[in-house]
C-alpha cells in the first residue's frame, strides 16, 4: 500500500543493498505486506543531488547518503567527515550514537527523518609514494573531490595544494600521472580500481565518512503510527548491522589489496601523529562557520576527550 | 506583428551578446585553470562548477536562437513530399504543437528553480544555485515565444496567400 | 486507447517536422503527468547537463571545429593530405577515418566528433571529389569510431560500472577497434576507385611546401594527445585548449579570421548547434527518468530473460537490443542503467565479462548513426545543413559494415580476448 522508493549509490548485490531487501522483507513481514521498499541501486536515479531534488519533488521517498548529500541538508554533519577526529570504530559509535537525537531533530527540521547512521568508514591516502609524515604530503599531488569544502579545508590544513576533479576523471588522471594521491574507503579503493594506480596505502586514516539513512518527512507521516514506529526501529537495528558488515568488508578489503601488493605505509610515530591531529584540529576550525558553530566544533571535541581519558584509565 | 518582430529581434540581439560573454568566459577560465594549476600548482575552486553551468547557459541561449532561425534539429520526412499550402499547414501545427510543450518545460522548470530557491542550495562563494537555474526556464520562454510567433507568421501567410488569390 | 492516440499524433508531428526535442519532451511530460508525478522531475534531469564533466567539451570543441572551417586550414590540411596520401586510393577518406577514431577516443561524448572534426573533413572531402553520399556517412559514421581505444571514458565507465579491470577493457579494445577501421578502410579504397577520385603523385616539394603552409595547425594534434597522455589536463581541458589555441591561430598568426567582424559570429553559428543537440539531450535525459522510475530496462531484460535459452539467441537479443538502446539514450546513462542489469545475464550464459563489455560498447557505437532515431544523423543532418533522409541513405552501406565487424566481434571472443590474455592478470 505505501511503496517507498529508496535509492543509493550502492550497486546491486553489494553488502549495502542486500541489507536492503533484507530490511525491505521484514517491514513487508511486521506491517503485512503493507509498507514496502522500491530500490533504486548503482546511481541510477543520478548522484545525491539529484536524488535530493527527486525527494523534495516528490518523485523519491528515501535514500542512502554520504557526507556530501547529508551536508546539503544539513551541514553540521560534516563534522564527521573532519579529518583525524576518530582514531577507531568505537570512538566514532559513540559520538554517533550521542548525537543521534541532536542532528535526528536537525534533519526533521529540514523535512527528513534520519532512519538510521550509514557511515562508508574510515577513508585511506593511497598514493605512489609513501606518507608517514606531514611533510611527506607534499610529494603527493592530491586529488580533491571538487567542490567538497570539506576536502578543501582539511588539504589547505596539511599545507598542500590539491587538483579538484569530479570523481569519474580520477582514473584517468591516476594513469596520466595529472594526480598520483587519492583517498577513499578501502572497499571503494577496489571497487572504483583506484587501487591499480598507486602503490601505497596510509595505515593511518585520514577521516571517517559518515553515511546515513533518511526517508522524507512528507512520506513518512502517510504511514500510519504504529508503521512509523515499526519502520524506525527496524531500520535502526538493520543499518546498525550493516554498519558492522560493511566495517568487516572494508577490514577484508585492506587484506585484498595487500594481496594485490599494495604496501601498507605503518603509522608514523607520536610526535607525527600529533602534527596531523592539530591539522585537523585547524581543519575543523577553517569550515566555522560555513558549516557549523564553534561551540558543535567543542562540544564534539569535548565529549572525544572524555570517551578517550575514561578508556585509557 | 511590426512590434512583435522589434521585440523578437532586440531580444535576440541580448541574447546573442549574453551568449558571447558565456563563450567567452568559457574558453578564458578554462584555460586559465589549465595554466594556473601547471604552472602556479594551484586553480579556481569555483571554477568548474561555474564552468558547467556555464554550459547551461550557453545550450538554452544557443536552443532559444536556433528556434528563431528555425534551426532545431527535426525529423522532417514528411513535409518534403508535401504541397505548399499544406506544408504551411503543417508548419502552423507543428510550430503551435512546439509552442504548447515550450510553455509546460517551463511551468516545470518555474517548479523547479522554486523547489531549488527554498532548498537554500549555495553554488559558490555565497551564490545561490537557482540564480544559474533561472536560464531553463527563461530559455523555454524565449522558445515558446518564438515557436508561437512561427505558427502566427505561418498563419498571417496563408491569409495573404488567400487574398492574393481570390480576385485572379 | 487514448495512449495509442497521443502516440500517433506525436509520430505525425515528428514527420511533419516538429522540433525533435519537443516530441521527446512531449512524451516525458505526459509520461511523469500520468504517474502524477511533478512534471519539474523532467528538468531534473535536464540540470544535470550542468553536472556531467564531460558536456563542458561539446561547445569548446564545436566552437574550435568552426573557426577551423571557416579559416583557410581546410585548404592547408587538404594540400598537406593530398601531398602524404594522395598517390592512394581512399587516401584521404582513411586519414579521415583515422583522425575521427582517435579524436573520439579522447573526446568520449559523440557529436563532438563530427561537429568539431566534420565540419574540417566534410569540406576537404568533397574539394577531394568524393560523392557527398559517401562523405556525409563517412563523417556521421565515424563520429563513434573510436570508441573502443584507450583512454575513451565509456570505457573507463563501463569498467567501473560492471566491476572489471579498465586495464583488461582497453586491451581488448584494440583489435576489434582496429578491425573496425581496416574493414572501412577496404570500403574506402574501393570507393576511391569507385568514384574515380583523381590521384596524384608522390613529390618530397610539394610535401614540404605543404607542410611549411600548416606548420601552426600541424602541433594541434601532438598538444591535445601530449597533453592528455602527459598529465597536464584532462581530455575536458584539451577542448579548452583546442579552441584557445585555434583561435590564437587563425586570427593573429593565419589573420584568416577578423577578431571583431567573424569571430563573433563564429561564436553564435556554432553555439546554435550546441544548443540544439543539449536541449534533446537534456530532454532526452528526462524520458530516461521516466524510463527508470517505472523501472522499464529492468521488466524488458526480465522478460528476455525467461525466454532465452541458448548462448547464441542471447547474443543476437542481446545486439539488438543494445542497438536500440544506442539510439535512444545517451552512452552514458545507457551503461549505468543498463549494464548491472544484463551483466549477470550474460554471465550465466558464459559470456566473458570482457567480451561483453566490448560487444556493448561497439553495439551503442553503432547505435549512434541507425536510423530512425541514432543521435549522430540529426548531428550531422544540423551540421551540414542536408535532410535526414539523405544522411539515412548515406549512413547505410557503412551501417552495412559495422553490423559485420560487430557479428564478428560478438562470435568471435578470442579477437577481443586474445591480448588480455596475452598481457593479462
Ligand atoms: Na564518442
Ligand atoms: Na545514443
Amino acid at each position: 500500500k505505501y511503496k517507498i522508493k529508496f535509492a543509493s549509490l550502492a550497486p546491486e548485490g553489494s553488502t549495502w543493498m542486500n541489507v536492503m531487501k533484507e530490511l525491505d522483507q521484514e517491514i513487508r513481514k511486521q506491517t503485512n505486506g503493507d509498507v514496502g521498499f522500491r530500490l533504486y541501486p548503482g546511481g541510477v536515479a543520478g548522484d545525491e543531488k539529484d536524488v535530493l531534488r527527486k525527494i523534495r519533488m516528490g518523485q523519491l521517498h528515501s535514500a542512502g547518503f554520504t557526507g556530501v548529500g547529508l551536508g546539503e541538508i544539513l551541514p553540521e554533519v560534516r563534522i564527521f567527515d573532519s579529518p583525524f577526529l576518530f582514531r577507531n570504530y568505537n570512538e566514532v559509535d559513540f559520538i554517533q550514537n550521542k548525537f543521534f537525537d541532536k542532528f535526528a531533530r536537525g534533519f526533521e527540521k529540514e523535512g527528513y527523518i534520519l532512519l538510521g547512521w550509514a557511515d562508508v568508514g574510515f577513508v585511506y591516502v593511497y598514493s605512489n609514494n609513501p606518507v608517514n609524515k606531514l611533510a611527506d604530503m607534499k610529494n603527493v599531488k592530491m586529488w580533491m573531490w571538487e567542490g567538497d569544502l570539506v576536502a578543501e579545508s582539511t588539504f589547505k590544513a596539511l599545507g598542500i595544494s590539491p587538483i579538484p576533479l569530479s570523481v569519474i576523471d580520477v582514473m584517468t588522471a591516476l594513469q596520466t600521472g595529472m594526480v598520483d594521491g587519492v583517498y577513499t574507503s578501502p572497499l571503494a579503493a577496489i571497487a572504483l580500481q583506484w587501487f591499480t594506480k598507486t602503490k601505497y596505502m596510509m595505515e593511518f586514516s585520514l577521516a571517517d565518512a559518515a553515511g546515513a539513512v533518511l526517508i522524507s518527512k512528507k512520506m513518512f507521516k502517510k504511514l500510519p503510527e504504529d508503521y512509523q514506529k515499526i519502520l524506525l526501529e527496524t531500520s535502526k537495528s538493520y543499518l546498525e548491522k550493516l554498519m558492522l558488515l560493511s566495517r568487516e568488508e572494508n577490514q577484508k578489503s585492506i587484506k585484498a589489496l595487500k594481496d594485490q601488493g599494495i604496501q601498507i605505509v605503518a603509522s608514523p610515530p607520536a610526535d607525527q601523529m600529533k602534527q596531523f591531529y592539530e591539522a585537523g584540529k585547524k581543519a575543523r576550525r577553517m569550515m566555522v562557520p560555513r558549516l557549523y558553530p564553534l561551540s558543535l566544533v567543542e562540544e564534539v571535541e569535548q565529549a572525544l576527550d572524555k570517551f578517550r581519558a575514561a578508556n585509557e584509565r | 506583428m511590426k512590434y512583435i518582430q522589434w521585440i523578437n529581434n532586440l531580444l535576440a540581439k541580448i541574447e546573442t551578446t549574453f551568449l558571447i560573454l558565456c563563450l567567452s568566459t568559457m574558453i578564458l577560465l578554462s584555460f586559465t585553470q589549465v595554466i594556473l594549476r601547471n604552472f602556479f600548482s594551484t586553480s579556481l575552486f569555483w571554477g568548474d562548477t561555474f564552468l558547467r553551468h556555464l554550459v547551461l547557459w550557453v545550450a538554452f541561449l544557443g536552443a532559444s536562437l536556433a528556434t528563431k532561425e528555425n534551426r532545431h534539429i527535426n525529423i522532417d520526412v514528411l513535409s518534403r513530399v508535401l504541397s505548399p499550402g499544406i506544408k504551411r499547414i503543417a508548419d502552423i501545427f507543428t510550430n503551435f504543437f512546439a509552442a504548447v510543450v515550450s510553455f509546460f518545460l517551463m511551468k516545470a522548470a518555474i517548479t523547479f528553480i522554486g523547489f531549488e530557491k527554498e532548498s537554500g542550495s549555495i553554488l559558490f562563494a555565497g551564490i545561490p544555485v537557482w540564480i544559474f537555474q533561472i536560464i531553463i526556464a527563461i530559455g523555454f520562454g524565449l522558445m515558446m515565444f518564438r515557436f508561437f510567433l512561427h505558427a502566427l507568421e505561418k498563419l498571417l501567410t496563408i491569409r495573404k496567400v488567400k487574398l492574393e488569390e481570390e480576385p485572379s | 486507447m487514448t495512449t495509442i492516440l497521443i502516440g500517433l499524433t506525436l509520430i505525425l508531428f515528428a514527420l511533419l517536422g516538429a522540433p525533435l526535442f519537443s516530441i521527446i519532451a512531449a512524451i516525458a511530460l505526459l509520461s511523469f503527468h500520468a504517474l502524477d508525478i511533478n512534471i519539474a522531475a523532467v528538468i531534473i534531469e535536464m540540470y544535470r547537463l550542468a553536472s556531467a564533466p564531460t558536456l563542458l567539451a561539446i561547445p569548446l570543441f564545436t566552437f574550435a571545429g568552426y573557426v577551423l572551417a571557416e579559416s583557410q586550414s581546410p585548404k592547408r590540411l587538404v594540400n598537406l593530405a593530398k601531398a602524404l596520401f594522395g598517390w592512394m586510393p581512399g587516401g584521404l577518406a582513411i586519414v579521415a577515418l583515422v583522425t575521427c577514431a582517435f579524436f573520439t577516443a579522447f573526446t568520449g561524448a559523440s557529436g563532438v566528433t563530427i561537429v568539431a572534426l566534420g565540419g574540417l573533413l566534410y569540406p576537404v572531402l568533397l574539394k577531394e571529389r568524393y560523392s557527398e553520399k559517401f562523405s556525409l556517412g563517412l563523417i556521421t559514421s565515424s563520429g563513434s569510431l573510436g570508441l573502443l581505444f584507450p583512454p575513451s571514458l565509456p570505457i573507463i565507465l563501463y569498467g567501473l560500472v560492471a566491476k572489471i579491470s579498465i586495464d583488461q577493457l582497453f586491451l581488448a579494445g584494440i583489435i576489434p577497434g582496429f578491425l573496425l577501421i581496416l574493414l572501412l578502410s577496404f570500403y574506402s579504397v574501393r570507393m576511391g576507385i569507385i568514384e574515380k577520385v583523381p590521384r596524384t603523385s608522390f613529390h618530397f616539394k610539394t610535401l614540404f611546401i605543404s607542410i611549411k603552409s600548416a606548420i601552426w595547425e600541424l602541433p594541434l594534434p601532438f598538444l591535445i594527445v601530449g597533453g592528455i597522455y602527459g598529465g597536464f589536463f584532462t581530455a575536458t581541458e584539451a577542448a579548452a585548449v583546442t579552441a584557445f589555441y585555434v583561435l590564437i591561430i587563425e586570427v593573429f598568426v593565419h589573420r584568416d579570421l577578423n577578431f571583431f567582424k567573424d569571430v563573433p559570429r563564429i561564436m553564435k553559428e556554432s553555439m546554435l548547434l550546441v544548443g540544439g543537440i543539449l536541449v534533446i539531450l537534456g530532454t532526452a535525459m528526462g524520458l530516461t527518468n521516466y524510463l527508470i522510475d517505472e523501472q522499464i530496462p529492468m521488466k524488458i531484460l526480465e522478460f528476455m530473460s525467461t525466454f532465452i535459452s541458448s548462448k547464441i539467441v542471447f547474443l543476437i537479443l542481446l545486439n539488438i537490443l543494445l542497438l536500440i538502446v544506442g539510439c535512444m539514450m545517451d552512452m552514458f546513462s545507457a551503461i549505468i542503467v543498463v549494464v548491472p542489469l544484463i551483466s549477470p545475464i550474460a554471465r550465466e550464459f558464459g559470456v566473458d565479462p570482457v567480451h561483453l563489455g566490448i560487444i556493448f560498447l561497439a553495439n551503442l557505437e553503432i547505435g549512434y548513426f541507425t536510423p530512425p532515431v541514432g543521435l549522430n544523423l540529426f548531428i550531422s543532418s544540423f551540421r551540414f545543413n542536408k535532410s535526414i533522409i539523405k544522411l539515412y541513405t548515406s549512413a547505410l552501406p557503412f551501417l552495412i559494415i559495422y553490423l559485420i565487424a560487430l557479428l564478428v566481434i560478438t562470435y568471435v571472443p578470442d579477437l577481443s580476448l586474445w591480448l588480455v590474455r596475452l598481457f593479462g592478470k
